[in-house]
């Protein structure tokens, strides 16, 4: 097969002109050989050129010729890995058979990523059985000794794994692992390519203990993920590269975290993520940004972490926080579900805030925003305040002007109304408007989500009669960035032009700063 | 139309393929090669690209100029334009690259692989071969070998291999 293919291939090239060309385009090694066939095809020339010849005319031959000509020879190696980092591992190991050139290729894509999907095999769920799990670790760990003394930048593994069979092998892996100064590291111990917010519910025996000891030797990695699995921290390890961590659907015992922030003493960004967690926690070291996604269990929380300045949390139900040392804290987003949410954030929330917070998002949803406080707390330094509420049914926007005298020196206020469906003014009884209080701080407000109902419209007004130098008040019906991007609709004062200036200009109108600039859109 | 005091004269730059034919193009849409710039900054104006040909030259200058317009309002436009400046034969995707390699246009190059792989993914090692025009230039021993190295990679499994070479 070979011989005829390349007897055709140089008869293409020396059509297209002459072995000067040929010669010109032999780079490799591979082409050297090809070189030496050139004289046995140049034999072969007549017969065949008299059997083409009658079949096939010359022009389009010259077509099929090019065709033929192999292309992939003429492409350095840093693009074919380029290519090949692209497609599955599968694919790519398939390539290995093309040609002696190709046969490791393979070995030196920067990012790698193991799943089932390796073996054409997909389970509905986390786990599978442990024949794939078998093969999955076999495999990987051949593959893996292909890598020596290479570099991966980036490694990623799904698979569910029963520690009790295979704990060894799994070491194996790591060992491997560690040797490829890999920079960030994906472990997944579920089937599934994306952890889901059930996979916490799983047995407890489902989880896999991973010991942190096992990247003792990963001296160069900097961001590491775990997902679905028990961390097992470990007395004296330093893992002093890592920068990011990031635990999802992970089972965290007392004491855990505050272990693993202790051998991470160069860690900034922590990621906790729909995470069932101990009682009691306590966030201390180094970390400057920290964020709770989505978790359970916790009761009470005490950051101690000198160089926080973010902190983010989406929690399951109210938690106690305690700043016990956060000098630098500026940045608090909180989020947490119940009924005694709103109340508590706007009660005895602020009262441990520390001074210099200046920056809160609040999120509430459902329910929640019906129980917002008629007094609350003050916010002694707040700047800037967020109110995202979400899918708030017919909850009367004008409930939250409390929040002016809340917030003293409250600067940038944004109210974000993201609801389910339009409300046009139902249910509004006839009540004495509210009375301005007295705000001598607030410079902008904006306000997303904004219908023109009889409710916001209210509340506008009130903030306009109240903030004494307010510079602007934008009105958008669409999300505020950078809260949510997605917007769904069409422009609803597309046919309203008259009404959106007509509010637009009561709304000026009341305003009691002389600088207020009010836009509706 | 006024014009403002301070006119703004663009700096334009030529770029000469290896068949010498000449090519203006403004040096901030250039600067998108980072070959180009390095001259640039050398003080070169007349650039000459001995590795690329004219009708290679022409496509990447026009997605040079796309790409270099690229502001938030046209990100769709831009991936159209993409989708289509790959819609070309294997050979003209093989100069683009080795041309966008050479002139270190990341992007273009990325846009170019990704459009490769596309085109071999889930595809047998026949139609690879095919596509490519790839000898195979193993013995029989070492092409056994191989197989035996990676027989889970080349056993069927339940999704559906394209045998076809388009």
């Amino acid at each position: 097969m070979d011989r005829d293919y390349q007897g055709r291939v140089i008869l293409g090239l020396l059509a297209l002109g002459g072995i000067d060309f040929l010669r010109k385009r032999l780079l490799s090694k591979e082409e050297e050989k090809a070189s030496t066939n050139v004289h046995e095809a140049k034999v072969d020339y007549a017969s065949q050129l008299q059997v083409d010849e009658a079949k096939v005319d010359y022009a389009s031959q010259l077509q099929v010729h090019e065709a033929k000509m192999d292309y992939a020879s003429q492409l350095p190696d840093d693009v074919l890995s380029s290519i090949l980092s692209r497609m599955t591992i599968k694919d790519v190991v398939k390539t290995s058979i093309l040609s002696t050139r190709w046969r490791y290729l393979f070995a030196s894509m920067p990012t790698l990523r193991f799943s089932l999907d390796m073996f054409g095999v997909k389970y509905l769920g986390p786990i599978c059985p442990p024949y794939d799990q078998k093969k999955f670790l076999e495999v990987v760990n051949q593959f893996l000794q292909l890598y020596l003394g290479r570099k991966v930048v980036e490694l990623e593994m799904h698979m569910f794994i029963e520690r009790h069979l295979f704990s060894r092998k799994f070491a194996q892996l790591m060992h491997s692992i560690s040797k490829l100064d890999v920079e960030r590291l994906h472990l997944n111990f579920t089937c599934e390519k994306t952890p889901t917010s059930q996979d916490i519910d799983l047995p407890h025996d489902a989880f896999f203990e991973f010991s942190l000891e096992l990247l003792s030797q990963a001296s160069s990695l900097k961001s590491l993920f775990l997902s679905v699995c028990i961390v097992r921290p470990s007395v004296g390890l330093r893992l002093n590269s890592l920068k990011t961590l990031s635990l999802t659907g992970v089972l965290l015992e007392t004491g855990q975290l505050e272990d693993i922030l202790f051998s991470c003493l160069n860690l900034n960004q922590l990621v906790i993520k729909y995470c069932k967690l101990p009682h009691k926690l306590c966030i201390s070291g180094t970390v400057t940004s920290v964020i709770f996604a989505d978790c359970g269990g916790l009761e009470e929380i005490d950051l101690q972490a000198t160089k926080l300045s973010g902190f983010e949390c989406f929690f399951d139900e109210k938690v106690r926080f305690y700043f016990s040392s956060v000098p630098v804290l500026e940045r608090i987003k909180i989020s947490l579900r119940g009924d005694a949410s709103m109340p508590y954030i706007f009660g005895e929330f602020p009262m441990s805030l520390p001074a210099q917070v200046k920056s809160l998002i609040v999120t509430a949803c459902y329910t929640q925003v019906t129980h917002f406080p008629t007094e609350t707390q003050i916010f002694r330094d707040l700047r800037m305040l967020a109110l995202l509420l979400e899918s708030t049914y017919d909850f009367d926007i004008v409930k939250v002007f409390p929040i002016l005298d809340a917030c003293p020196v409250l600067q940038y206020l944004d109210i974000l109304q993201h609801k389910t469906y339009r409300q046009n003014g139902r249910g509004s009884h006839t009540k004495p408007p509210l009375s301005p209080t007295i705000h001598t701080e607030l410079k902008e407000v904006r306000f997303g989500g904004f219908h023109g109902t009889k409710e916001e419209t209210e509340l506008a007004i009130y903030i306009l009669r109240s903030a004494t130098v307010l510079d602007q008040m934008f009105l958008s019906q669409y999300s505020i960035n950078p809260y949510f991007k997605a917007y769904y609709g069409h422009d609803i004062w597309e046919e309203r032009e008259r009404e959106r200036i007509s509010i637009q200009q009561q709304l000026f109108e009341q305003a009691i700063s002389s600088n207020a600039v009010v836009i509706v859109q | 139309m006024a014009s403002s005091s301070k006119t703004e004269q663009k700096k334009m730059l030529i770029l000469k393929s290896s068949e010498e034919e000449e090519f203006e193009i403004e040096e901030s849409i250039a600067v998108q090669s980072g070959t180009i710039k390095n001259m640039v900054e050398d003080d070169f104006t007349l650039i000459p690209l001995p590795n690329v040909d004219t009708e290679t030259l022409i496509k990447i200058i026009k997605y040079m100029k796309k790409h270099g317009e690229k502001t938030k309002s046209n990100e769709k436009d831009i991936e159209e334009f993409d989708k289509e400046f790959v819609k070309k034969s294997f050979t003209e995707l093989k100069e683009l690259v080795l041309a966008a390699n050479y002139l270190h246009i990341t992007s273009l190059i990325d846009l170019l692989c990704q459009a490769f792989a596309d085109r071999i993914k889930n595809k047998s090692v026949k139609a690879i071969r095919e596509i490519f025009g790839i000898p195979n230039d193993f013995t029989p021993e070492e092409e056994a070998e191989v197989y035996e190295q990676h027989k889970w990679a080349h056993e069927e499994g339940k999704e559906h291999i394209d045998h076809s070479a388009y």
